[in-house]
């Protein structure tokens, strides 16, 4: 129970702190973008390409100003926090049951709609997800897969590829007229096969030669190998927006999911820095399936 | 270890905080407590966040036909309901002692049941659905007249409840109202708008009884032995009753007991069936 109370406390801050930090606004979290710098971010002249086509090159930051992070139970008069778990009472058990409540409330449409027959296999992996009997994939550290890593923090495009840089994970996105390579010659990978194109500013990313492991998110949204995405990236100014939709076999409907906004890093000296790697230690530990 | 009665003086002092006098008539507090007491507001900004859940239990029935007849007492072998409060929706599947199985549902302005498997008629190949619209008031009815409807319900209602004191306990009377999307909640009444609902609350502020008149029939619901049902590596401090049961004109139709519940918000979905749906809404 000790380890168990070390573990949740610890898995509890790490979330306060994403939960506060990452793209999660269609979880209902975080307080919107900022609305102004968005807009004025948006007013700016698009770069372009020789070509005329969008430049997405560059580093691309989330829209909330830091001001916009802070935890709900900042005392702004103190400076002190009285709640940083973001919980009804504080305490590190309350925390992650109304964590993993809370975010389940995914609506309607933004919920995959499975076929039936997948149903129970949904609950299952939800209910299973930070165990040895259903793992989430990305709890394992494997790769999110497509669309799960979202919006790219940083694009580095040329006249024939582009390349979509996460804090973990590379894609190639090839913008040169290729087609995919023929299904009997799919690998089954984690992040697929990348094609793009242009429909006028927006740029149009298909990716087939998925291996099935990867879901589509955290409450057991599991996938086939028949997963197809389609991504649509458009850059306003000094703005990118990302959206996606996903046809699969086990799927009733296609999936939506996005959009999500960035901006540009204006800083003229940008700089990443590198992201700590990812090391499953926590499995073994884990005595409840309560996660949030 | 040291957690638990840590974890215990929290919780005492919490509730005790959220509670509000034993016989408070104040809409909004008794709103808040109402929703407080089941565990539905979570998160610093205390939002509702029951969206889905799922109960299994058994217990005895009998049938109402369309004509109001309440048929021989059953045995219910195994219920389990799911609810969608955010299409709304709800599925009932009961197996009976003598085998028999239903699969009943409502999703806003269709009824259908399911035959051979949950979710039947969705696609080719897969069960089939059997369109059951002459059913989707009184499955409505049914849906909000549940705990969690009946909050959710009573708070749309909005400045059209009022709260009185019978008897020492707080009566929540309210009509019931059409609603927008929200993200926990689409409050989808079709032919009962307008219909009162009358919840007595126990001391706790979670209902005890709801009350319901429709049709000239008089639905009454009572629920006791609250808990969080759920397994016990599972608890989320959403709590149901575990004895609930639904009369009709004075007659048993249900008296089910609850023994699991998931209410961590479980992948719950109603879509409607292209073969129900071409039979129109209600």
């Amino acid at each position: 129970m000790r380890q168990r109370t070390v573990i949740g406390s610890l898995g509890a801050v790490i979330a306060a702190i994403t939960l506060a930090s990452g793209d999660i606004a269609a979880q209902g979290g975080p307080p919107p973008p900022a609305a102004a710098a968005l807009k004025d971010a948006a007013s700016r002249p698009t770069p372009r390409r020789p070509g005329g086509v969008p430049d997405f090159t560059g580093i691309w930051v989330q829209t909330r100003s830091r001001a916009d992070n802070v935890p709900a139970a900042l005392d702004k008069t103190t400076g002190t926090y009285t709640n940083i778990l973001r919980g009804r009472t504080g305490n590190p058990v309350d925390f992650e049951r109304d964590s993993g409540v809370r975010q389940r409330v995914v609506p309607r449409e933004a919920r995959p709609w499975y076929k039936p027959q997948y149903w129970e296999r949904v609950r299952f992996n939800d209910t299973h997800g930070h165990s040895s009997q259903a793992p989430d994939p990305e709890f394992l550290c494997m790769p999110p897969g497509v669309p799960r890593l979202g919006i790219p923090q940083e694009i580095v495009q040329t006249d024939s590829h582009m390349v979509f840089l996460y804090p973990l994970h590379t894609r190639r996105i090839y913008i040169d007229g290729r087609d995919h390579p023929p299904e009997e010659q799919w690998l089954g990978t984690w992040l697929g096969h990348s094609v793009g194109r242009w429909e006028g500013d927006t740029l149009v990313v298909s990716t087939v030669d998925f291996n099935g492991q990867e879901w589509l998110g955290w409450p057991g949204w599991f996938t086939s190998p028949d997963k197809r995405v389609i991504e649509r990236i458009r850059r306003v100014g000094n703005t990118l927006t990302w959206e996606a939709e996903v046809t699969d076999s086990l799927l009733l409907q296609p999936w939506k999911t996005g959009p999500q906004t960035r901006m540009v890093d204006l800083n003229p000296r940008p700089e990443i820095e590198e992201p700590l790697p990812c090391i499953e230690r926590d499995l073994q530990h884990i005595v409840t399936r309560e996660r949030g | 270890m040291r957690r638990h009665p840590v974890g215990c003086a929290v919780f005492i002092v919490t509730l005790a905080a959220a509670v509000p006098h034993a016989q408070d008539t104040d809409r909004a507090k008794v709103f808040y407590s109402m929703a407080n007491s089941l565990g539905m507001l979570r998160t610093v900004q205390e939002l509702d966040s029951v969206m889905t859940l799922e109960v299994w239990g058994r217990g005895t029935m009998r049938d109402v036909s369309a004509d109001g007849t309440i048929g021989p007492e059953a045995q219910v072998k195994s219920l389990h309901a799911q609810f969608a409060w955010d299409f709304p929706g709800m599925r009932v599947e009961i197996v009976r002692a003598s085998g028999q199985r239903t699969i009943e549902v409502v999703s806003g302005t269709h009824a259908w049941n399911e035959i051979d498997k949950l979710g039947g008629g969705l696609e080719p190949g897969y069960g089939s659905a059997a369109p059951a619209m002459d059913q989707v008031a009184v499955r409505l009815l049914r849906m909000w007249m549940t705990p969690f409807g009946a909050v959710k319900a009573a708070r749309a209602a909005g400045d059209q409840a009022r709260i009185t004191i019978e008897g020492g306990r707080t009566v929540v009377t309210f009509p019931l109202v059409e609603g927008k999307p929200e993200q926990t909640v689409y409050m989808v009444v079709g032919e009962l708008k307008g219909t009162p609902m009358k919840v007595t609350l126990d001391a706790r502020y979670r209902p005890a009884q709801v009350e319901v008149t429709f049709r000239g029939r008089k639905y009454v619901n009572t629920y006791s032995n609250y808990g969080d049902l759920n397994e016990s590596d599972l608890k989320a401090d959403i709590f149901v009753p575990a004895n609930v049961v639904a009369m009709v004109d004075g007659q048993m139709v249900l008296d089910l007991t609850i023994d699991k519940t998931n209410t961590y918000n479980p992948y719950v979905i109603m879509p409607v069936p292209p073969a129900v749906q071409k039979t129109g809404a209600r």
